[in-house]
Parts: structure tokens; C-alpha cells; sequence
């Protein structure tokens, strides 16, 4: 570039360093005519590529790195990442997309980039820490991994030659597929416990009811209409690679159609913004199905042989003739109370649009695509319903499992094959599921502490796994109660990469890598395809590259962080040490006789049992273990469709005879369905087909949800309000696009963009109780309250507050870490059951190695809100039911920002009366805990399943 | 060649993944965005709405901050990226000045100015900049807009397309699909810091360095509250929150349009010329002025008494030493201040002053030797003069060339307000060093009060053309600072003149002095208030 003669003059007196001669890198290719961009480097440059550097620029310095796969850890999607490991320092620069990945596609959501800023983490746990003092006092000193293994498998030997259910594992974020549940099983206890059902579990029953599977998996790319009960477009699984195919789908054509009280994101971009009242929404959608019905819009070819219309017949009107008009007949009469204007009315929208979108969908027919995850369906009292009913439209319409549809999660899903399988264990841990609860999705574990308080057990072991209950969980002070008792927890383990609420109240918090420095295969449903990724310890891979030999991940990690794959063979083994427990069998190496299995061989033995991958890591010269190394993802099946029809074995069909209803049946049993001659395995259900009419509800003693309907009300319908004292519904379970519950506080990049949790209240609401933007409001819940800034808007349904629950992170004094987000406050219990939280400090920065903690910006770190919301298991689903019904009002003088109050005396109450509504319809066909078709994690044997 | 962007509005999610892509690639310290997202709602329940848009450096076709920035730390390449070398930096802040699309910041881990600059770094190797690879909705299009066959170019062509402020004729290579005027006019909506789940309380980028000293909570539209923060930050004086909270009220009434809100935003970078630009604008016309009347003096009067006369070219020296001091204090990297004689871009206004107020400093100095040791060289005066002039004006060609402030888009007028405020300081000088001048500078003191009024009233009344012009002028008169302008105005001017009209001798020192005051005070509210309004 042309420079002044004074320039290069002084520069040669020496006056200024000598930079005149950079010149406009771009004249080298700008005349050359158009260039292709490419978007990622390729795999065959992975072991060697070089980038300049970006902050040395316009200098051309070079940088050489292995780029390694992996998968990211902050939500379950398990998008795609590479890691851009510097070969001079051997450090991760950053993380960018995996192209090879096809779920993410090379794409991410803010988190994953953001991942640098964990591993860089200048509060991380570095090193196994056992406490020093009293549980909860904060005080820790560091052990050897040695000390911590001896101890603990110690402790958990003790105990299981006591117990089968005494050791527990509760895990909060798997991010893998079932390795914790075969370790488990190795130990012979029914020990596992998870979060789900403050999460998915309200939606898993609704679909489970219908076809065993619990779980959807939307074909968007492909749909005419895309229906969301939830924010896809912004957060939740599978937001990244659903975001992506949600808007190729709308590129196309697509009608999206989004169904929630808050304007989300996701609802601004939507054709049909439907603000429902929590709780309605199943009515919406039983007048839909309605309409779609009485228009004549339904599948006829489908529902004729895809629905059990005639168990339905036979079970509901005994006299009708076995005929399908009949069964259309009946139904229409059944869904008569489902007018639009009814529906209208219980959701408070316009009763024309519901009319409008049903009809959107009728015409969508086999191209409907639907979701729900947690949103409505864990928000209210019989929020299962949500996803029953919402089911029933992909029903209707014949899209389930179609191009476009709607597919069970499990046919875009892989099931990796283990090296060794022990048996389900021969117990049943009654404080993950209690008797009471019979049809419950996943464990109870949000009344884990109420029903220790109620007698009904304790655990000798517990290991919380990136779980973080005192903080995530409702009602958190009764967890800090039943951890600090060291009678009914005996030791707790914290696994984490990162401090937490809930770690401040452990024995020994261990830390576990995270996306880049772990072991773990993950396979999810983002797609019409089945695809598995591999995430790994990427500095151990480079150093295997680099021809260096790794025993164990924590050599290679920063400090001593380690992983739980080695963890858990290397606890087991100690456990089992003197080789009497039959312990050790289930970890011995496939391939090496006699020897211990190691973490390698875990993931050699999967991938050479994957279906394909052998033959196409051969094509490129590698074993399967090598493809997975190198490129971190495989297609194992491009597209999935309509599974149900895969042909029945020849086996099943040898000596089967056919029902006439086109049941194929073998010894008693359904092996498949007959449809235009032709013999399809069918779905998982007794009637192998998707089943309007539930036997097991009935069975199970809840006759009138024999079939999908609106017959629970919500907890916090409007009935159940009382305006005069200002009670309203507080939806607390959105999320935020940049956030992860308890992991994301440490990544400054995100906490910068989101860090306080204001109170969403309507513009007419905040009206009316005289309050503007910025304004304290006192939020007071069955079992205490808490006082949070109002954030006055349009955005929320008039009637509904909402807060999110991603932000409110706090801190003791004597605790660490985190605090780009955590606020400092000060606990008291006031003896009683009453708990005082005060804010004593917003995010205040300081000054560490890396020079922006000293530049944070904000103070306000938001406030806790979920340590006041009572637990509300739906006696059905076993579900939380987040929404809260609250009473707003001023706080009073001396109440300030960030007060919370709880009184645990008070949500044991509830606890008790919402535990009543189990109990009084509690019902076991035959002595049976739950139906036997249905899931369980873990699954015991048999006969655990009948109470004595 | 020309590379540029689409960001289609379409598609975006507002998920904030090429926020933190960018953070990524270049390490940019929180705080400062390189590329952020702006959300905004609109309308009513249940019919209303919120968008998201993607702002970052429009890589100009004619780059203001280019033009301005007097070392080349910012070029337009022949591919179209406007780059930039920050080691030829000086912190000098005038591209934030000049950008009016708030693309830079100052970096606080080195002191100098950064943006987008397209990852020219990854464009060298063949690849795409950071954000368009991350984009799970591909809503960011890259590419070269000369090539019809590229997808930007095709996108451009096929689509309608908006450009933010088309009217700043920079010819942005940024289109936007879909981009409302709620969301691409910064006026259209409010800026408070105070958003969905953000809140400002503390300085970012340049102010930085502040973080471990900050006290209270709080933020409004920005700027003076900061500033304030950043003083009281610095003395360890609690703020008066409920001061705070009534300016900031004040300051959403000079709001125009209501309709739309602003929910979410990167924070505010503050004011980024502070005191010492007016303070050096000041002093610099105390040292020209005081030149330019000794000249008057000599050309119309034979000259001033030899020991006046070295008073004088001494005060002249002195000031222009004060003003140095000041340019150099205000730029963020002061060890590199050298280089806006020593690597000059000269378009800049900078560099042009810079050179002019060197020379003229030089002459001064000549003259003051050729005084001291009475060589006569008389010719001196004339080049004096046509240098004292140049540089008491120059810097409103510099204002000028800060497109981003509509108010100072008036160069002749403001050359003229300049070197009228030259003339008044330079008057009240020699009334201090050459008494025997009183009479002739009061008369001229009295003018120049006079002349400075008119310009004053023609800069408020007459008819503004942009809503940013009207913004300014309404801040300066009735906003937060408006006490400042209006004690300038009428104590300064108006209380002077009223003095110099009625009372005589020494009295009119007191009025110099008055207007000096009131010269320092007006200049401070007219570089300041311009800086306070919304440029994204």
C-alpha cells in the first residue's frame, strides 16, 4: 500500500517501528476474477491445518493445529464440534462447527463456541476435593483420585452387601448413551435416578400412551405445517439442528404454528401465534382433532389400520357392530363437548384462529410435523394430556412417521451394543419409584427429599452427576436439608466440571471434563436419519497423534480433571476388589483376556458393532475406532421412515395366524399388522398398533382417560384463582437461547449477553398494580416468595408472569466459583423449616489471569426463584408441574431485591396433599408396580415388578 | 471484487451463536461486540411481534472512518473489506466519530480501535469469516457482490433489500432482507441499557479499565450517566440514584417515536471525546487568538511593546504546549501520538491540523527568537497569521469529517463560530498582557460576543435537516446539559457584553474572563451532546 515518503523516511531514522510495508494481502487474488469460499477445512487437512492469527493480522503469522471432533456438552443435542488445538502450545484455541456431524452440520448455538470459555474457566475445579469440616461449611481439601476411588468404593462396597438399593446415581445431564445405566447393572443395584421428570416426563407419558415410544422426533425439513407446543427456535433439544430444519422447511413453504402464553422467539417468527392459557392447550387441540374429523380431513387408510378403533369399540360400546364408520361414528359423538368456541374459551384465544389452524393442519395431512418437549406438557396438572392430544393430530392426519411427519424419537435414534450385558438388577428402589406411582415416566425425582422427610428411606451412596437439584430442583431448601443430614445421605459425591449449589453440600466433588475432554457416544433424534457422534478427550487424541502413549484422560486434561467413563471402571474394579461381589466380570476387556477393559476398547467394541461403519472406515483405511477419531460422526442411516412397516421375521410369521382385524398373531401374543396384504412388524404396543383406546389406563384404574381428551384441569386453571388476591399463574421453566441451567455460568460470552431474570408481567397487569418498568414485585408461592424486578411488556399473555429460570445463580461466602453470575447471599435458617435468602452482593468482577473478570460490566445476577416452587407431582405422569400459582403483590419496606423466603414445613404439606391424589386412585392390576410394556431405565427383573 | 454481506431477517433466530463465533475467533474482551444483536417488539398483544438483526461494520464503499483516520490503522482493501492495522493506531477515537453505524470500539487489552474486519485473516486462506459458518439458520450471507453467479449476488438482486442510513451516503456493502425501519433507524427506538436480560452498570471498552472501581447499579441512555459513574468511580463517591433516575426519565422524553421498543442490545460505549477535545479546542483558540490579535495589533497599530509582545508569543507557546498536552492525554495509545505527523493519511483533518498547528508552533517560536534577539524579521507576522487562522479553524473540517454527528455537519458555519471564539479569547489575552490594548480588545470582545450570539441562534432556531440534528440541538437546549449551555450563553456572552457596554477599564478584564468561560462551556456541550445520541 502507498505510503508517505515521511513514513518510511522516519522508519529508517529509526523514530517508529518499521510496519509500512504491510501490504493489501487482497491485491493478490482481487484482480483474479471470483473465488470459492470454502466453509471448513477438510478432513484430510485435520492433522495439520494452518490458520493465521487472527489478532497478529494484517502480520501474517501462522498457526498450525490438529483439528479433533468432538461433540458439545451444554445441552443434549451433542451438535457437532472441532477443537483447534494450537501444536505449539498444545492448548484449544477454539471450537467451530464439525461439518461431518449430520445432526449440527457444522453449526452451532452461542453455547458451543462458548465451550473455550469453560474449559478456560479461571475457577474451574481442578483437582478431587473431600470436605473438611461439616457438610455444607465450604471448607475443602484436595486428594488424590487414589484416596477418592479407595474411599468411595469403600463406602459403596459396604453397602451393597447390605442393600441392592442403597447406592444411587442421580444424573442430571447423561450426554451419553446408557453407559451409566450398564455400570449400574454391573453393581446390581436399582440405583438410578435422573432428572427427567421435572423435564420430559409430562410429554413422554402422552406418547408413550399411544405407542410406547416417548418421545417425537419431527421430520421439519420435509413438513407443509409445523406445529411447536415449545420454543425450538431458540432453546431446548434439539434447538440447533431443529432451528436449522424448522427454517429450511419455512424456506420452503412451510406454515409454522407455535402454541405458547410468552411471545417467544420462537412465536415471533411463527404464521399462528396461538397465546394459550396454560393448561388449555390439550383442549385446543382435541377441538382441532374435531374439526379435522368432522371435515373429513382425517387419514382413512390410516386410522383403519394403524388405530386400535376396534379395541376401542369393543371396550367402550360393547353393542356397536366391529365397523369403522361405526368407531368415526362414536368418536365424533365423543368429542362433541370440543367445540372451537369451548376451546376458545378455556384458552382465552380467538376461537376463529382455531378453526383456521386446524384446518391448516387437516391439509397438511402426512406433512404435519409436532413437538413438545417440556413447555405445557410439564407445566400443568395433567399435562400429559398435551402430548396425547397433540399426538392424536399426527394420528388423524397419517403423519406419523412419514416424510415431513412426525416419528417416534427411537426410529432416528441408535442403541449402541455394549461389550458386556448384566442383567437388570433384582431389586426396586422405592424412593425413585414409589409404589403409589404407577404410570410415572422416569424416576420420582423431584420428591426424592419428601419422601426421605416421610420415612420412607435413605441412601448410603449418592452421586450427584452435573445435577444440581438445590438450585434447578423446586423447593431446594428441603434438598439442602436432606443433604445436610448425613443420616439419610451418607456420603455424597459430587460429579461436575464446575462448582454448584448442590456440590457446596457434597462429601467430595470430583471433577469430570467437559465436551472436549471426556469420552461419551451420543445418538439423538434431530432428523429423519440415525446418526451417532463421538465425543473425546481431545488433547489425548492429539497426543496419540503425536505418537504419545495416554493410560488415563486425566494426564491430558487441565489439572486433574478426569472423565467418568474411566472413573466409573476404574471405581468398579475397587469396589469389587477382592472379586466377590461379581463385580469385576462385567469389566473385563473383550480383547484382551483376563485384562481390565480400558476406555479405548469400550468404544472399539461399539463402533465395530455399528451398523455400516466398519465397511466404510475400511474404504478410508481405518478401523471403525479410527473413523470416529478422526472424523467424530457417522450417518448410520441417511433416512428413517414409517418403521412400522419393516417386514416381520420369518420366524414371527412361522406358525402365525391372522386375526380379523389384520392382527398377525403366535403364541398369544401380536407379532405384527396386515395392511393391503402385506406383513409389517407394527408398533411396541400390546395391540401393535397406536392406541386410541389405553387398556393400561384402565387397568391401571383411570377408566376415563381410556382415550386422548381434555379432562384434567390445570392446577393453576383459572378456576382455581381467586383475582381478588391477586393470584396468578408464574410460568417459570422458559429458556433463554444462550443458556444451560447450572452450566453455562462460568462462559462469559454468555453470561455477558444474558444475566438477569426480570419478572415478564403485562403491560395492563403492571397497570393495575401500579408498578413500572424496573419496580420490585413480591411473587408469593404456595411455600414462600421471593422479590424480583418487573420487566413490564407486551410479550406475556395478560393474567400470566413468567421468569426464567436459567438465571438467579448464587453463592455463599465461603463458597467459590462462578461468579461471572452468581450473586453472594446470605442463608439463614430461621429453625421451623424457614429459610431466609438474602442478597448481599450482585456480580462484582475481580481480578484473576484472565483481564476480563475485571471488566464485568453488569451487576445484576438476577434472583432464584425456583427454591420457592412447591413440588407438584401429577399423579399420573410423575411430572413436576412447573407452573406455579402465586399470589402479587408490593413488597413490603423492608423486603429488597433478591429476598427469598421458604418455609420447608409448608411444601412437605404439599408434598402430601399433591402425594394424596396418587394414592387415592392407586391401583396395581394383578399386584403389578406398573404396566409391563411400558419403559423403565434401568429395567429390574421381572419379578421386581409385582409388589409383594 | 467487492465482498460484503446480506443478513437475511427472514431467517434469523436471534440466537446470538455469531455473537459468540466472533468473540471466539478474535478473543474480543467482553464488553465490545465486533457484530451484536438487536431485538425489538412491536405492537399489541396478543398482534404483536419482536425482530432480531444482526449489526456490524457495513464495510463502506466510502468508509468515513477511513477518510478520518489519520494513520491508516483503517483502509478500504482492493477486495472491498475495510481492514485495519491496529499497530498504527493511536486511540485516537475520531473513527467512532466517523462511523455512523457504532461498528468500533476501543480495545482494552491494547488501547486501539477494532471492528469486523470480514476475518480477513480467513478470507486469506480461502475460508468464510467466523459467523456465517455458525449461523445454525445460514441467516448471514457472505460473498463477493461483483460476482453475478455468487449467492449474495443473487440474493441482492432478487430480493428487496434495505441499507442502514442510505442518506450518510456511504455506500454500506451490507443489504438486509427484511430490515423494518423500527429496527434499522436507531431513533426509532429508545436505548436505556436496561433490557430483557441485560443491565448496564458499568463502562465497557475504552472505560474499561474502570470495572474494579465501580460503585452503584444503574444506566440510562447511556453516555453522561456513565461518565459520571466513571468520575464518581474515580473519586469513590456514592452516585444520587434518584439524580440519576430523573435524568435518565428526562432523557426518554427527547425520544421521538414510541411505537417500537428496543429489547435487547449490546451495551453503550459511552462518550468517547471527553473533556480535554473542548478543553484543547479552548486552548487552542486562547493560543491562535492571542497571535491573530497581536498580528491585528501589528498590521492596524505599529505593534505591541516589545516585553507585551514576548508575553504575548509566550502565552501563544504556552497554550499551543497545553493543547499538545491534551491531544496527546486524549488519545488512547499517547506513546504512539508522534505518528499523526510521522504516518500521515492525508485526508485526515487530524493530520492536516497536526501539521498545521506544528508549523505554526514553529513560526511562533521564530518570531519569539527573532524578538528576543531583535533581528526584525517583521515577515514573520504574515505566515503567522495565515497559521494562526488555519489552525484555529481546522478543527470544524475535522468535526466535519465525523459523519456519524449530523450536527457537526456544518463546516463553514463552524469555522467561523471558531475563529470567532478565537478572536474573543485572543482579545481578552492582550487586554491581560498589553493594557494599553484594552479599549480596541474590549470593542472587539464586544463584536465577537455579538457574532457569537447570532451564530449560536442560527445553530438553534434555524430549521434542522436530520431528526439526529434536531435530537442534538434539543439536548443541548433542554436536556441534562442544557444548564451548562445555557450559563455559557448568558453568563458568557450576554452578562459579558452587558458588562462591557456599561462599565469600562479593568471591568472588561472581568468580562474576558466571564467569556472565556462561557466559549470553554458552549464548545463543551456541542462536542459533548452530539457523542449522546444513538448511532445502531
Amino acid at each position: 500500500m502507498k505510503r508517505s515518503w515521511i513514513e518510511t523516511f522516519s522508519e529508517s531514522l529509526g523514530l517508529i517501528p518499521k510496519i509500512s510495508d504491510r501490504p493489501d494481502w487482497s491485491e493478490e487474488f482481487a484482480m483474479e476474477g471470483p473465488r470459492k469460499l470454502y466453509k471448513y477445512p477438510d478432513p484430510s487437512e485435520w492433522d495439520d491445518f494452518t490458520e493465521l492469527d487472527a489478532l497478529a493480522w494484517p502480520e501474517k503469522k501462522e498457526r498450525h493445529y490438529s483439528i479433533v471432533p468432538t461433540t458439545c456438552f451444554n445441552c443434549e443435542s451433542a451438535c457437532g464440534l472441532l477443537a483447534y488445538i494450537d501444536k505449539d502450545s498444545n492448548e484449544v484455541r477454539k471450537f467451530e462447527g464439525n461439518p461431518h456431524h449430520p445432526g449440527s452440520r457444522g453449526r452451532n448455538c452461542a453455547k458451543g463456541p462458548a465451550t473455550i470459555n469453560q474449559i478456560n474457566d479461571t475457577e474451574r475445579i481442578l483437582y478431587p476435593l473431600k470436605r473438611v469440616g461439616k457438610r455444607g461449611e465450604g471448607k475443602w481439601e484436595r486428594i488424590t483420585w487414589d484416596q477418592a476411588l479407595d474411599e468411595i468404593s469403600e463406602n459403596i462396597a459396604t453397602s451393597l452387601r447390605k442393600s441392592k438399593e442403597k447406592v444411587v446415581y442421580h444424573v442430571g445431564r447423561p450426554g451419553h448413551e446408557g453407559y451409566a445405566e450398564r455400570v449400574l447393572k454391573a453393581w446390581g443395584v436399582d440405583g438410578h435416578n435422573s432428572h427427567t421428570n421435572i423435564c420430559s416426563a409430562g410429554a413422554r407419558t402422552g406418547y408413550a400412551l399411544w405407542h410406547k415410544y416417548d418421545r417425537p422426533s419431527p421430520d421439519h425439513t420435509n413438513a407443509e405445517v409445523i406445529l411447536l407446543a415449545s420454543s425450538h427456535l431458540e432453546t431446548g433439544h434439539y434447538f440447533n439442528p431443529h432451528a436449522q430444519r424448522i427454517m429450511e422447511g419455512m424456506m420452503k413453504g412451510a406454515k409454522l404454528i407455535v402454541i405458547d402464553p410468552r411471545l417467544s422467539n420462537t412465536a415471533s417468527m411463527a404464521d399462528e401465534w396461538m397465546p394459550t392459557y396454560p393448561g388449555s392447550e390439550s383442549a385446543v387441540f382435541m377441538a382441532m382433532a374435531k374439526i379435522i374429523l368432522d371435515e373429513g380431513m382425517f387419514d382413512r387408510h390410516y386410522m383403519e389400520n394403524w388405530v386400535n378403533w376396534d379395541d376401542y369399540l369393543k371396550n367402550l360400546h360393547p353393542d356397536d357392530p366391529i365397523e369403522f364408520d361405526q368407531f368415526i361414528k362414536r368418536l365424533s359423538e365423543e368429542w362433541a363437548e370440543y367445540t372451537p368456541e369451548y376451546a376458545a374459551k378455556e384458552a382465552q384465544i380467538d376461537a376463529d384462529q382455531i378453526v383456521r389452524v386446524a384446518r391448516m393442519i387437516g391439509k397438511a395431512g402426512s406433512k404435519l410435523s409436532t413437538h413438545v418437549w417440556r413447555g405445557a406438557s410439564i407445566g400443568n396438572l395433567g399435562g400429559w394430556q398435551v402430548s396425547r392430544t397433540l399426538h392424536l393430530l399426527n394420528v388423524l392426519t397419517g403423519s406419523v412417521g412419514t416424510e415431513g411427519g412426525t416419528s417416534p424419537s427411537a426410529w432416528n435414534k441408535f442403541h449402541p451394543e455394549f461389550f458386556d450385558k448384566p442383567p437388570g438388577p433384582d431389586a426396586w428402589n422405592e424412593l425413585a419409584w414409589p409404589k403409589e406411582y404407577t404410570l410415572n415416566h422416569y424416576e420420582m425425582s423431584q420428591i426424592l427429599p419428601h419422601l426421605i422427610k416421610d420415612g420412607r428411606g435413605s441412601m448410603d451412596v449418592y452421586f450427584t452427576r452435573v445435577f444440581n437439584p438445590v438450585w434447578t430442583y423446586p423447593d431446594g431448601f428441603s434438598w439442602i436439608e436432606m443433604l445436610s443430614d448425613t443420616e439419610k445421605v451418607g456420603c455424597h459425591i459430587a460429579l461436575t466440571p464446575t462448582w454448584n449449589e448442590t456440590a457446596f453440600f457434597a462429601d467430595y466433588v470430583l471433577p469430570m471434563g467437559h465436551a472436549s475432554e471426556r469420552h461419551d457416544i451420543n445418538s439423538y433424534e434431530t432428523q429423519s436419519g440415525v446418526w451417532i457422534a463421538f465425543r473425546q478427550p481431545v488433547l489425548r487424541e492429539k497426543a496419540r497423534r503425536d505418537g504419545k502413549d495416554v493410560e488415563f484422560t486425566y494426564e491430558v486434561n487441565p489439572g486433574e480433571v478426569w472423565e467418568e467413563d474411566e472413573f466409573w471402571i476404574e471405581l468398579s474394579w475397587r469396589i469389587d476388589k477382592d472379586d466377590d461381589l461379581g463385580i469385576r466380570k462385567h469389566f473385563m476387556s473383550p480383547y484382551r483376556d483376563g485384562e481390565k477393559i480400558n476406555v479405548d476398547e469400550y468404544y472399539q467394541y461399539i463402533f465395530e458393532h455399528t451398523n455400516g461403519l466398519p465397511e466404510t472406515a475400511e474404504k478410508e483405511g481405518l478401523s471403525p475406532l479410527e473413523y470416529m477419531r478422526k472424523f467424530g460422526a457417522y450417518m448410520v442411516d441417511p433416512e428413517v421412515y414409517v418403521k412400522n412397516e419393516d417386514a416381520v421375521s420369518d420366524d414371527s410369521m412361522n406358525g402365525a395366524t391372522f386375526k380379523e382385524n389384520g392382527q398377525i398373531e403366535k403364541d398369544g401374543n401380536i407379532v405384527g399388522i396386515q395392511v393391503d396384504g402385506k406383513n409389517f412388524s407394527g408398533f411396541p404396543t400390546p395391540s401393535k398398533r397406536q392406541e386410541i383406546y389405553s387398556q393400561t389406563m384402565v387397568d391401571f384404574g383411570y377408566p376415563e382417560h381410556a382415550t386422548p381428551g381434555y379432562r384434567i384441569k390445570s392446577h393453576v386453571h383459572p378456576d382455581e384463582m381467586d383475582t381478588i388476591k391477586n393470584d396468578c399463574v408464574l410460568l417459570p421453566n422458559f429458556r433463554l437461547p444462550t443458556h444451560i441451567h447450572s452450566r453455562s455460568a462460568n462462559a462469559k460470552w454468555l453470561t455477558e449477553i444474558a444475566h438477569k431474570n426480570p419478572i415478564w408481567i403485562h403491560t395492563k397487569d403492571a397497570k393495575r398494580l401500579g408498578v413500572d418498568n424496573g419496580d420490585l414485585l413480591k411473587i408469593t408461592t404456595e411455600i414462600g416468595w421471593f422479590v424480583d424486578k418487573v420487566w413490564v411488556t407486551e410479550a406475556i399473555k395478560p393474567g400470566v408472569v413468567a421468569c426464567s429460570h436459567h438465571i438467579g445463580r448464587w453463592r455463599r461466602q465461603q463458597d467459590a466459583g462462578n461468579r461471572l453470575m452468581t450473586n453472594t447471599v446470605d442463608i439463614r435458617n430461621m429453625g421451623d423449616g424457614k429459610w431466609k435468602m438474602e442478597t448481599v452482593s450482585g456480580v462484582e468482577p475481580w481480578e484473576s489471569k484472565d483481564p476480563d473478570t475485571n471488566r464485568i460490566w453488569w451487576r445484576d445476577g438476577g434472583v432464584h426463584q425456583n427454591i420457592t416452587h412447591a413440588v407438584n407431582p401429577d399423579p399420573i405422569s410423575g411430572a413436576h408441574c412447573w407452573l406455579q400459582k402465586v399470589s402479587i403483590s408490593k413488597p413490603n419496606p423492608d423486603e429488597k431485591y433478591g429476598d427469598v423466603f421458604v418455609d420447608t414445613n409448608k411444601s412437605f404439606e404439599h408434598f402430601k396433599k399433591w402425594n394424596g391424589y396418587a394414592k387415592e386412585r392407586e391401583t396395581h392390576p394383578d399386584g403389578l408396580r406398573r404396566p409391563l410394556w411400558m419403559g423403565r431405565p434401568l429395567t429390574p427383573q421381572k419379578k421386581n415388578f409385582y409388589v409383594e | 471484487m467487492n465482498y460484503g454481506f446480506v443478513i437475511d431477517n427472514r431467517k434469523c433466530i436471534g440466537c446470538h451463536a455469531c455473537t459468540v463465533a466472533c468473540k471466539s475467533e478474535f478473543d474480543v474482551p467482553i464488553g465490545v461486540n465486533r457484530t451484536h444483536v438487536k431485538y425489538i417488539e412491536k405492537g399489541e398483544f396478543p398482534n404483536n411481534t419482536r425482530e432480531f438483526s444482526v449489526h456490524r461494520c457495513n464495510h463502506c464503499a466510502d468508509a468515513p472512518c477511513v477518510e478520518i483516520c489519520p494513520t491508516t490503522a483503517l483502509y478500504t482493501r482492493t477486495d472491498g473489506i475495510v481492514d485495519f492495522d491496529n499497530d498504527r493506531c493511536i486511540g485516537c477515537k475520531s473513527c467512532m466519530q466517523a462511523c455512523p453505524y457504532d461498528a468500533l470500539y476501543i480495545d482494552p487489552d491494547t488501547n486501539t480501535a477494532a471492528k469486523c474486519n470480514y476475518c480477513a485473516h480467513r478470507i486469506d486462506g480461502g475460508y468464510e469469516p467466523a459467523c456465517v459458518i455458525v449461523c445454525p439458520v445460514e441467516a448471514i450471507i457472505s460473498g463477493d457482490l461483483d460476482d453475478p453467479e455468487s449467492n449474495i449476488a443473487l440474493l441482492v438482486a432478487n430480493e428487496e433489500t434495505t441499507v442502514r442510513k442510505p442518506e450518510k451516503m456511504t455506500d454500506p456493502n451490507l443489504y438486509y432482507v427484511n430490515g423494518t425501519h423500527e429496527m434499522l433507524d436507531p431513533n426509532a427506538t429508545s436505548v436505556d441499557g436496561k433490557y430483557v436480560w441485560s443491565e448496564q452498570a458499568a463502562g465497557v471498552g475504552h472505560y474499561a479499565k474502570y470495572a474494579n472501581q465501580r460503585v452503584a447499579e444503574s444506566d440510562t441512555q447511556n453516555l453522561m450517566i456513565q461518565l459520571a459513574m466513571e468520575n464518581s468511580a474515580r473519586t469513590g463517591k456514592p452516585i444520587d440514584k434518584r439524580a440519576i433516575d430523573n435524568v435518565a426519565q428526562e432523557i426518554q422524553q427527547n425520544v421521538d417515536a414510541k411505537e417500537a421498543r428496543r429489547v435487547y442490545d449490546s451495551p453503550s460505549k459511552g462518550v468517547l471525546w471527553g473533556w480535554e477535545v473542548p478543553a484543547y479546542v479552548w486552548t487552542k483558540a486562547i493560543a491562535t487568538g492571542t497571535f491573530l490579535m497581536m498580528a491585528v495589533w501589528h498590521f492596524f497599530n505599529g505593534g505591541l511593546e516589545s516585553s507585551s509582545e514576548m508575553a504575548g508569543l509566550m502565552t501563544t507557546l504556552v497554550f499551543m504546549g497545553f493543547t499538545g498536552a491534551l491531544l496527546v492525554k486524549d488519545i488512547d495509545r499517547p506513546d504512539r501520538f508522534l505518528y499523526v505527523l510521522l504516518r500521515p493519511q492525508w485526508k485526515s483533518w487530524l493530520v492536516r491540523g497536526a501539521y498545521i498547528i506544528t508549523v505554526f508552533g514553529g513560526l511562533v517560536s521564530l518570531k519569539l527568537l527573532d524578538n528576543y534577539y531583535q533581528l526584525g524579521h517583521d515577515w514573520l507576522w504574515i505566515p503567522g497569521t495565515l497559521f494562526a487562522g488555519l489552525g484555529a479553524v481546522y478543527t470544524a473540517f475535522l468535526f466535519n469529517q465525523a459523519r456519524a454527528r449530523d450536527l457537526w455537519q456544518t463546516p463553514i458555519q463552524s469555522a467561523i463560530h471558531m475563529l470567532v471564539h478565537a478572536i474573543m479569547a485572543g482579545s481578552v489575552v492582550l487586554m491581560i498582557i498589553a493594557p494599553e490594548s484594552i479599549e480596541w480588545m474590549a470593542n472587539i470582545l464586544l463584536w465577537g460576543i455579538g457574532a457569537n450570539i447570532v451564530i449560536m441562534a442560527k445553530e438553534i432556531l434555524m430549521p434542522h435537516d436530520t431528526p439526529d440534528t434536531k435530537k442534538a440541538i434539543h439536548l443541548m437546549t433542554k436536556g441534562y446539559y442544557s444548564k451548562y449551555f445555557w450559563f455559557g450563553a448568558t453568563y458568557g456572552n450576554l452578562g459579558s457584553a452587558v458588562i462591557l457596554v456599561t462599565l469600562s477599564g479593568s471591568w472588561a478584564l472581568f468580562a474576558g474572563v466571564m467569556a472565556l468561560i462561557g466559549i470553554y462551556l458552549t464548545e463543551f456541550v456541542r462536542i459533548r451532546v452530539p457523542q449522546m445520541i444513538p448511532l445502531s
